[in-house]
């Protein structure tokens, strides 16, 4: 069995999802051989452009067009069915995943952070269940793998050099379906994946006006801010900044959670954060046995005299 | 046009208590106690199905809004509210109360009906994934099967000139809007204010008792399928552990507890940064 | 109405309180003139009520004093205020350039007697946290209502709040030991901690219930109960909802027998299908014991119930694990009010409550035509049904639940349209059938205007106590006597 990556070069987080995928390769694919890149773009100019790589071959295979359906018209004569395929855990991934697994007669699972040896030509994989309250362990079935993998993977560090291209396909537009099309690009970055520090509201923020105070203590500090699932669908704050499980898994060295209850969901994108504090009126709140520091105290007090503190500072 | 609504009704996760997250000996979470719900992005896709119907008016196009769900008796309940939202049909195929069926399997049972269905459907419409199993796979096997384009991450539908759907979808690179020709399947994601709304008592007595077709699945599938080789076992199930060694700040004043957060804890990691 | 401008009401409290104690940010007044009586307003952020002119924070019984004299002298109108968790109009700001006077600054408890079993604290305090403090040190107040998250002890006993446990602890006026209030004319008084005594009427009671018309409470002393939910019993039946009147009677057997669960409740279909639909069928109402106290005691209750309700063949028991998990998971804070308020915006549909009590030969037929007569009467209704939580020897309450679309109807018309239109149906058929139209939400002002037929001639007691303390109106006017029009 090889395992291999199968890279959007068109996304604007390239280098990231090859940084995620090398890393869970290096703690999980011991013992699997090292196959190829396949790199998806729809401009072959970008396959010249790579300087980075986290495998030394790659296949390229240039689409018309980046409908799931012509990816997976070009994908599908690139699979060896005996091995395994990695995905970034971008969530349109997961389609392709399942359609491949479907198409080549193989398996698929999404979100898994953990793949282990089975017996034979079988695997395991770990992927949470429930609403992320609870960590399954799989065999996903049988050969050839998709995974898509969970987000929030520990980045390694790249090659500066190019891939090793041994291939170029190039695959016409099976979307036919599609009359129409325009894209809006993603609004700049708000930085929360790459912040050091990040403020993140729950709904016991109250408003908008509590996403502010929340705001505010993040600009004092350099960073960001987040937010819970209720948060973002009462339209405090932007969908952009959703934290958890459907939107961005943070790492930042710091993160102060205020007025958040702690919901499982909400707690798997906040867990690897270096260091954790709470602030909640509630000390039985979940949320404070997530915490490094619990603070027993309406946000709302504590987070104004707490940037009165840190702004006297500079 | 005429759209097949895919649903699951699942159980109010948040309402399980710390100490039930346990799995039992067929490693299932016991979740009998709390009560049922639309699973969220199933929820938002019944309701843009609606809006589009809405949307509809004055339009030279009819929506028929067709409704399936694979389940007990007790998804027969959220079956009458989509006929007494105006919903045509309702449709729940039977597996025992509380049952687990794989993706794969839902994904042919509900091929099967289609494909069995005299007149063709046009669009099938679902949520990305299940708040329990979690799997994110069935609307994607659905349309392998079916062999029909599928957009996922979808966050909006209207209705579009020469019989094509105005399909709103979130993707890495944006937020795509596609006119789109059917057959396809749609997935639907985050996507916000998914609440679906409330049939008055009056629509759920004109329309709610309207008779639901049951289908036994045996008569969909007469063989295993084509995924029986390939539908993932579940090994072990254990819940998840997020406890660190908590210091609490408790006494003082707001401004007594900012202080010594900041001085003691805060501050030095800021430097280190 | 005041008798000085908007201005100097503000300045003049400053001069008392000075500026921090004084809000009048516009958001917060607007906040300040309503209650949840007028949800759907508050959701759409429409104020239709007079804004106050201010919001003042007290921190004393002085202060309180201070304020009050102030506005008796300038006949401003006061609403006291604590937890803000009123349902019925009661914290409305009815007549121009009121203030709000706001006690939950006053967060103290003062003493925990256990020997006297006995806990002091002041009107600020809220309950939830006063019932967590004392839960670790194995003792209750045994109150525990449903918006023990929000409320506080002034607000509590102000409105002669009601728990869930209430067969066994009773009401709050049957916990309350001593109290100390304020009056419109700055007089401060106490009445003494003592278990009972007969010296006079029991003036505890012109507090307890004023519904901040009479005066500001600003101290409560309650009774401690021991904590022991290791010993608690759950029992519960499903019937079919056709059977709920003799659902109703399986209640009062319990009581007239002699037993004290701590809650006795009989949801019907409609309200229980909210609750308990992971495993109760459709079309089945839900009768639920639960038996508190010391270990001998519980498992009689539970075994003495279980004995009376295995005579009706219309009854099926159901896992009293079931019940505990469900039970333990009742609650309702912040969050699901914020949560609530987007899922109304979204589907335009919202969910109100009524109480009303009844002797136990006329509660059915006050739930039964009470129902009929809205389904019949008022359009867009999406549920309706409700449930007993409290029971008597003589009587028990019924909760009223109900849902309906806001169609076609401006956020300030639906007050008209759909909620008091319901809240009158309610009232017309408990004074027809003789019972009470309010159980423990307090008149508050929607139903003020009923309180004459509430009553009858013994509203000269209530207007004399209303005259005779606040003679220059001032206190939170409109509530419990309705404005004159």
């Amino acid at each position: 069995m090889k395992y291999h990556f199968i890279v959007d070069l068109d996304s604007p987080d390239v280098f990231r999802q090859m940084q995620e995928q090398k890393a869970f390769a290096g703690l999980y694919f011991d013992g699997i051989d090292e196959g190829e890149a396949i790199l998806l773009t729809t401009e072959s100019r970008r396959i010249r452009e790579l300087t980075k790589r986290h495998a030394r071959d790659a296949a390229a295979a240039v689409v018309e067009d980046d409908a799931p359906e012509t990816v997976l018209n070009a994908l599908q004569p690139l699979i060896c069915q005996e091995d395994l395929y990695l995905l970034s855990g971008e969530e349109q991934n997961a389609a392709l995943a399942v359609r491949l697994g479907a198409r080549t007669g193989g398996s698929s699972a999404n979100n898994i952070h953990a793949v282990l040896p089975g017996s034979g030509q079988r695997l395991k994989v770990k992927r949470m269940m429930y609403a992320n309250h609870m960590e399954a362990l799989c065999d996903p079935g049988k050969p050839p793998f998709f995974f898509t993998m969970a987000k929030g993977m520990d980045p390694a560090e790249l090659t500066d050099e190019p891939f090793f291209i041994r291939k170029e396909t190039c695959t016409a537009s099976a979307g036919d379906h599609i009359c129409l099309e325009t894209c809006r690009p993603r609004e700049a970055d708000s930085g929360l994946k790459d912040s050091q520090v990040v403020v993140a509201g729950g709904r016991g923020v109250g408003g908008r006006q509590g996403m502010e105070i929340l705001g505010s203590l993040a600009e004092a500090l350099g960073g960001s801010v987040g937010a819970s699932r209720p948060v973002v669908m009462n339209a405090w704050a932007p969908m952009e900044a959703l934290l958890g499980v459907s939107g961005t898994l943070i790492q930042p060295k710091i993160c102060i959670a205020a007025g958040v209850s702690g919901a499982a969901a909400f707690g798997a994108g906040v867990e690897k954060s270096g260091w954790i504090t709470a602030v909640n009126k509630d000390p039985a709140a979940p949320i404070m046995k997530m915490a490094d520091v619990a603070v027993v105290e309406d946000y709302e007090p504590f987070v104004k005299a707490l940037e009165a503190l840190v702004r006297a500072e500079e | 046009m005429r759209i097949l609504g895919c649903f699951k009704a699942v159980p109010a996760l948040d309402l399980l208590r710390e100490e039930d997250w346990v799995a039992d000996d067929s490693l299932r979470v016991d979740t009998e106690y709390v009560k049922l719900e639309w699973n969220c992005f199933d929820e938002g896709a019944l309701e843009m199905m609606r809006k589009l119907s809405d949307l509809s008016e004055g339009l030279n196009v009819v929506f028929e809004l067709d409704a399936l769900t694979v389940g007990g008796k007790k998804a027969d309940s959220f079956l009458k509210i989509l006929y007494a939202l105006g919903f045509s049909h309702a449709v729940r195929v039977e597996s025992k109360e509380g049952a687990y069926t794989p993706p794969e399997l839902l994904a042919e049972l509900i091929a099967a009906y289609i494909q069995k269905k005299a007149e063709a459907y046009d669009v099938v419409v679902t949520g990305v994934q299940s708040a329990d199993a979690s799997h994110g796979k069935t609307p994607y096997l659905l349309a392998e099967i079916l062999r029909w384009p599928c957009i996922s991450q979808v966050t909006g539908m209207e209705p579009a000139k020469g019989g094509c759907l105005k399909v709103t979808s979130q993707t890495g690179r944006g937020e795509k809007v596609q006119i789109v020709r059917p057959p396809c399947v749609l997935a639907v994601g985050n996507a916000p204010c998914a609440y679906l709304r409330v049939p008055t008592l009056k629509d759920k007595m004109r329309l709610g008792n309207r008779p639901i077709e049951y289908v036994d699945p045996g008569t969909l599938l007469s063989d295993a399928g084509a995924f029986a080789d390939r539908i993932e076992t579940l090994l072990a199930l254990g819940p998840v552990d997020r406890s660190r060694d908590t210091v609490r700040i408790e006494s003082g004043s707001p401004e007594e507890k900012a202080k010594v957060y900041y001085e003691q804890y805060l501050k030095g990691r800021l430097l280190k940064l | 109405m005041a008798i000085i401008s908007r201005e100097q009401i503000v300045e003049g409290l400053v001069k008392i309180l000075g500026k921090d104690q004084v809000i009048t940010d516009e958001k917060v007044l607007k906040e300040s003139s309503l209650d949840r009586y007028r949800k759907y307003e508050q959701v759409c952020e429409v104020y239709t009520q007079p804004i106050p002119a201010a919001v003042v924070n007290v921190m004393s019984a002085e202060e309180v004093s201070e304020v009050l004299k102030f506005a008796n002298e300038n006949e401003i109108n006061v609403v006291p205020r604590t937890g803000h968790s009123a349902i019925e109009g009661g914290l409305e700001t009815a007549l121009k350039d009121s203030v709000v006077i706001d006690g939950s600054g006053m967060n103290k408890v003062l003493k925990v007697d256990t020997y006297n079993m006995q806990v002091t604290c002041q009107c600020g305090v809220p309950l939830q946290a006063l019932d967590d403090m004392l839960r670790e040190q194995g003792y209750t107040t045994g109150h525990s209502p449903q918006s023990k998250p929000l409320a506080q002890m002034g607000g509590l006993v102000a409105t002669r709040s009601i728990g869930q446990f209430s067969t066994l602890y009773g009401g709050i006026e049957d916990m309350i030991v001593g109290l100390e209030a304020v009056f419109p004319n700055g007089k401060i008084c106490r009445i003494k901690n003592i278990p009972r005594r007969a010296a006079g009427p029991d003036i505890r009671h012109i507090i307890c219930g004023n519904e901040g018309a009479i005066c500001f409470i600003t101290e409560v002393t309650m009774k401690l109960f021991k904590w022991q939910p290791e010993n608690n019993r759950y029992i519960g039946y499903k019937l079919d909802d056709q059977y709920m009147k003799l659902g109703f009677d399986c209640l009062r057997e319990v009581m007239v027998a002699g037993y004290r669960p701590s809650f006795a409740r009989l949801y019907d279909a409609a309200d229980a299908n909210m609750h308990f639909s992971g495993w109760l069928e459709e079309g089945k109402a839900i009768l639920i014991w639960m038996a508190e106290g010391p270990a001998n005691i519980t498992p009689a209750i539970e075994a003495g119930i279980k004995e009376m309700m295995s005579k009706h063949p219309e009854l099926e028991e159901v896992n009293p694990a079931l019940i505990e998990k469900w039970y333990e998971g009742l609650n309702w804070g912040p969050e699901q009010i914020a949560e609530e308020a987007e899922e109304i915006k979204a589907t335009q549909n919202i969910g109100i409550t009524t109480e009303v009590s009844g002797s136990w030969d006329n509660i059915y037929e006050i739930y039964k035509t009470s129902c009929d007569r809205i389904l019949a009467e008022v359009p867009d209704m999406t549920l309706m049904g409700g449930h007993s939580s409290h029971s008597y020897i003589n009587g028990t309450n019924m909760y009223f639940v109900y849902y309906y679309n806001i169609v076609d109807c401006a956020p300030e018309e639906e007050i008209n349209k759909y909620h008091d239109r319901i809240n009158q149906i309610i009232c017309e058929q408990v004074i027809k059938y003789g019972g009470s139209i309010v159980h423990h939400h307090g008149l508050g002002k929607a139903r003020a205007k009923y309180v004459t037929q509430e009553y009858g001639s013994s509203y000269y007691m209530l207007k004399t106590l209303k005259q005779a303390f606040d003679p220059n109106g001032i206190m939170n006017m409109g509530t419990l006597i309705p404005l004159r029009k």
